[in-house]
């Protein structure tokens, strides 16, 4: 399909418990599974979320996509060609359409270095601009992103500015080299939160501005909700449910989908108070359970869950579920 | 002289204050509320708010030096005025009248001790029971707190608990005296989503069955709308507006109460473009005069600069500290809930 | 930082013994090596404050000249160690695993030999002339330095300003340079100030043994030339002793000052 953008085919990355030289030895090492085998498609000028809680895998997948991490086995294709087999240039163009906005504001930016280099290192690597050229886009982008004006605070440090604020020079930074596509990873969760619905707007704004097309991850359903356009949601490592946004809040298949929705607080006293749909702790990513991952916690557990691991296949047209028992599940809700 | 008729805990005028090299904080300014016996309180509040200083301040855990309680009143049942006291009587009262929580239990907890262990030392130090009657007693509330096998896992240490596990523990240890307050300071924050729920649960079943009243400190507006009676929300150390759950959720008389509700995405609805408020929260070093929400408020006039709103009452127990309040919603009759 | 009283004391006394230092052609025209053959062994006197020594050298003006030498020595000395633990450190606290393992166990190596006598034997085999003793010891020193440098940068390299510069495509040691270097020098400058301290007293030592540079006076040498009469005239080996041992001190004390103030800005960040 033309209007893919990033195509993620069998991607797994394993990490071994005990790290060191000699561990390489020791026959019982212990691996963690952060991802297995997990495949999506991201369409461009689309927003797809990835949701899961800790463990999930989801920040692996996004440092995998950007090469922070190598992964363990599988494919990225990215714009057509797979990344492993792109050549020195054809990687330096990568850099140039592909870029991060990371979670935590206060470590994502250079204590020592002012906002004109923070935001200008991607200018400078990619060899886009130096010098004068170099702070005349960086002061435009800090204009774009609502820090106005723009000289006045390219030449401050980090920390003179708010959570809020350092959130808006790292999108700033992202913005940078003009890329097609960004990783946002959890980009609200660090910020006070009357501060969120600022950075929400100004990403949703940025991206019909410059055309782009955004990786999400979070954990916040609410969050997500209003950002996404395609939602996968992972557990422990693989993607459980995939489907359109409306769609999976309206028709929500899997049980640990259903699990997530049902926990969720809305900020209202007429709510209900939120219900447990799964027993149980997170297991953990170490060991991950026998067949479906999901199975010890799943109130509708089967034999079969035990011991065969249910396969993604698609229930409707853009609703994916690894469920032995989605259709039957489907009958279940149907009102 | 007892002015508390059945009210548990009584705050009024509070101050507590950090002295630092950068200058004094009022953490927490001028602050007063109540909680009645058996209610829920819930006070909420962003970064710098003070919400976790006034639990402090209940407690006396204030760190001192460089914070202290400068002025006001805490009156518990009972016990007088819980500033007055002194040390020992106050370890009488903390664990086994007022229980406190935390939001990060792995900072709280012993890593070198069994969880079991934890949980029966907190016992013994308020009752006067041998340690085999107090190790039962530790299974009966680690099971009570939603333990399975508590037998098992009481031999377990810290970190080998999960998250949710741990604030369980912590509640436990919090519960184990049968105190008549438990503050629970951001329960739930650092939880995943399904493991939130299962504390809010857990929460809400403990103040049905042990009538305890509680006050809950959290920043998450979901926590308190689902769990309180009654919930004050906090800025900058002040106290912006205290009421009643529904009527302050759904016929709120203060801008940044309003602007807060409406800038926060919900799950049970669609895609509407969301409320932001301008700016950021002040330096608390460097707030500003009159209201303290007075830069990022719509409605600013020039006296909000200069001054600083009391709390009025606005309706049936719903007070606001706001100047406008009359001026900005008499007209409204809108329920917030979409 | 100057705030800090302990550095202050260390900063005030080093400064003066500079001071000192530097006004020697001033204060001492004639050189550390004039010599009076008329007045040895002299008491100190008020012509004479330290006294003289064997060969009617006055030892006030020899000490104002070797603080130079000696300080020279060690800060030179000092500046190699913490350049050499500061590159090792770094690529090691960096790139990890078995680059990591290899420079970590050669700092082991490093650490398990007696200093000293390493530094005794290069110099005995290789001669020692000054900028040969300044280089020996600074390439002996910098252990200490590499490991604290190597925990600042395993730290730091996890932080997400350093992904950032990642996807921006800045090279590996692009970013060791500047991106977590500038971060972690804070670190690097107390800890040079404690290994001028361990250089000063290492030449010192030498020196006193009689492996140091002859030819260049340090106050290490004043002590080895005093050895005879110890007993005797005392004056010759007590004061230059006693300006090592404030030197000493002074850096001690500038280097546990900066310690205290780095420790309150790791335990705020």
């Amino acid at each position: 399909m033309t209007d893919d953008l990033v195509r993620v085919e069998n991607l797994t990355k394993h990490f071994p418990v005990e790290s060191g030289f000699m561990a390489r030895f020791y026959k019982s090492r212990k691996i963690v599974h952060a991802v297995d085998d997990v495949s999506f498609v991201i369409k461009s000028k689309e927003t797809f979320s990835l949701v899961g809680e800790t463990g999930s895998g989801k920040s692996s997948v996004a440092m995998s996509i950007a090469r922070l991490q190598i992964p363990t086995s599988g494919r990225i294709i990215f714009d057509g060609i797979d990344i492993n087999e792109m050549s020195k240039i054809e990687l330096k163009q990568l850099r140039r359409n592909l870029q991060f906005i990371f979670q935590d504001p206060y470590s994502s930016l250079n204590p020592r270095k002012t906002v004109n280099d923070i935001i200008g290192l991607p200018l400078e690597e990619i060899g886009l601009a130096r010098g004068a050229e170099k702070k005349k886009r960086v002061i435009k982008l800090l204009e774009q992103v609502g820090l106005v004006p723009g000289g006045e605070y390219a030449a401050r440090y980090p920390h003179e500015f708010s959570g809020g604020q350092r959130q808006r020079i790292g999108i700033a930074r992202a913005l940078a080299v003009n890329p097609k596509f960004i990783i946002a990873d959890e980009p609200v969760s660090a910020l006070d939160i009357s501060v969120r619905s600022q950075i929400m707007n100004l990403l949703q704004d940025v991206k019909k501005e410059f055309g782009l097309t955004y990786l999400f991850i979070a954990h916040d359903l609410s969050v997500v909700r209003y950002m996404s356009d395609t939602i996968a949601v992972m557990h422990l490592g693989k993607v459980v449910e995939l489907a359109e946004s409306e769609e999976l809040f309206n028709h929500p298949e899997h049980p640990y989908t259903e699990a997530l929705m049902a926990a969720v607080l809305v900020p209202s006293p007429r709510a209900s108070l939120p219900v447990v749909r799964a027993h149980g702790e997170p297991p953990s990513p170490v060991n991950p359970p026998s067949g479906c991952r999901f199975h010890t916690r799943c109130p509708y557990v089967e034999e079969r869950c035990k011991i065969e691991e249910p396969i993604l296949r698609m229930i409707r047209p853009d609703h994916l579920v690894a469920c032995h028992l989605a259709p039957v599940v489907q009958l279940k809700n149907m009102p | 002289m007892n002015y508390l008729t059945d009210k548990l805990l009584s705050i009024q005028d509070l101050q507590t204050c950090f002295f630092t090299s950068s200058g004094v904080v009022k953490a927490v300014d001028h602050v007063s509320l109540d909680i009645a016996r058996g209610e829920t309180l819930g006070i909420v509040g962003e970064s710098g708010s003070g919400k976790t200083t006034v639990a402090l301040s209940i407690m006396r855990l204030v760190p001192s030096p460089p914070g202290k309680i400068v002025g006001g009143r805490i009156d518990l049942a009972g016990y007088g005025n819980l500033v007055e006291l002194d040390e020992t009587e106050l370890r009488k009262i903390r664990g086994s009248v007022i229980a406190m929580s935390f939001q990060d239990p792995m900072t709280y907890l012993n890593p070198v001790l069994t969880v079991g262990r934890q949980v029966v030392e907190a016992i013994l130090l308020h009752n006067d029971m041998t340690r085999s009657d107090a190790t039962a007693r530790a299974i009966q509330i680690m099971r009570r707190v939603g333990i399975g096998s508590p037998e098992i896992r009481a031999r377990e240490y810290p970190h080998q608990m999960s998250g949710g596990m741990r604030q369980r523990i912590l509640l436990a240890m919090a519960i184990s005296c049968q105190p008549r307050l438990l503050i629970a300071d951001e329960p739930t924050t650092a939880l995943d989503v399904i493991t939130q729920a299962g504390i809010l649960r857990l929460l809400k079943n403990l103040k049905e069955e042990l009538g305890i009243s509680l006050l809950i400190v959290s920043h998450d507006l979901g926590v308190v709308a689902n769990l309180c009676d009654r919930i004050g929300i906090m800025y900058a150390g002040r106290m912006m507006e205290i009421g009643n759950t529904a009527e302050i959720f759904e016929r709120s008389r203060h801008p940044y109460t309003r602007a807060l509700l409406e800038s926060i995405p919900r799950v049970d609805v669609g895609k509407k473009r969301l409320a932001v408020i301008d700016g950021a929260i002040p330096r608390l070093t460097d707030l500003p005069n009159g209201c303290v929400f007075n830069p990022r408020c719509t409605f600013a006039q020039p006296e909000c600069k200069v001054t600083n709103p009391p709390l009025e009452i606005a309706a049936e127990d719903h007070k606001t500290a706001c100047l406008l309040w009359k001026q900005i919603y008499s007209k409204e009759e809108i329920h917030l809930d979409r | 930082m100057l705030t800090n009283q302990t550095a202050a004391v260390g900063l005030a006394l080093i400064s003066a013994v500079v001071i000192i230092g530097s006004l020697a052609p001033l204060l001492y025209p004639q050189g550390p090596y004039s010599i009076h053959l008329t007045e040895q062994y002299e008491k100190p006197s008020f012509a004479h404050p330290f006294g003289t020594d064997e060969l009617g050298r006055d030892v006030l003006g020899r000490i104002v000249w070797a603080i130079r030498i000696t300080l020279i020595i060690g800060i030179v000395a000092a500046i190699i160690s913490a350049f050499v633990g500061t590159v090792l450190g770094g690529i090691s606290g960096y790139f990890g695993g078995w680059v990591d393992h290899a420079i970590m166990r050669f700092v082991d190596l490093m650490l398990s030999v007696p200093m000293f006598f390493l530094v005794l034997l290069v110099i005995l085999i290789f001669g020692g002339g000054i900028y040969t003793v300044m280089l020996v010891i600074g390439l002996t020193i910098w252990p200490n330095g590499a490991r604290l440098i190597r925990t600042q940068f395993l730290s730091l390299r996890e932080l997400d300003f350093v992904k950032a510069a990642r996807v921006a495509g800045s090279s590996d040691f692009k970013i060791i340079f500047k991106e977590i270097l500038p971060n972690a020098i804070f670190p690097v400058i107390v800890d040079s100030s404690l290994r001028i301290g361990t250089a000063i007293l290492t030449e010192a030592g030498l020196s006193f043994l009689g492996a140091g540079d002859p030819s260049s006076l340090s106050l290490g040498w004043m002590l080895n030339e005093a050895i005879p009469t110890f007993r005797s005239a005392w004056w010759t080996g007590v004061y230059p002793g006693l300006i090592l041992a404030i030197i000493l001190v002074s850096f001690n004390l500038i280097g546990d000052g900066l310690n205290d103030a780095l420790n309150v800005r790791l335990t705020q960040t």
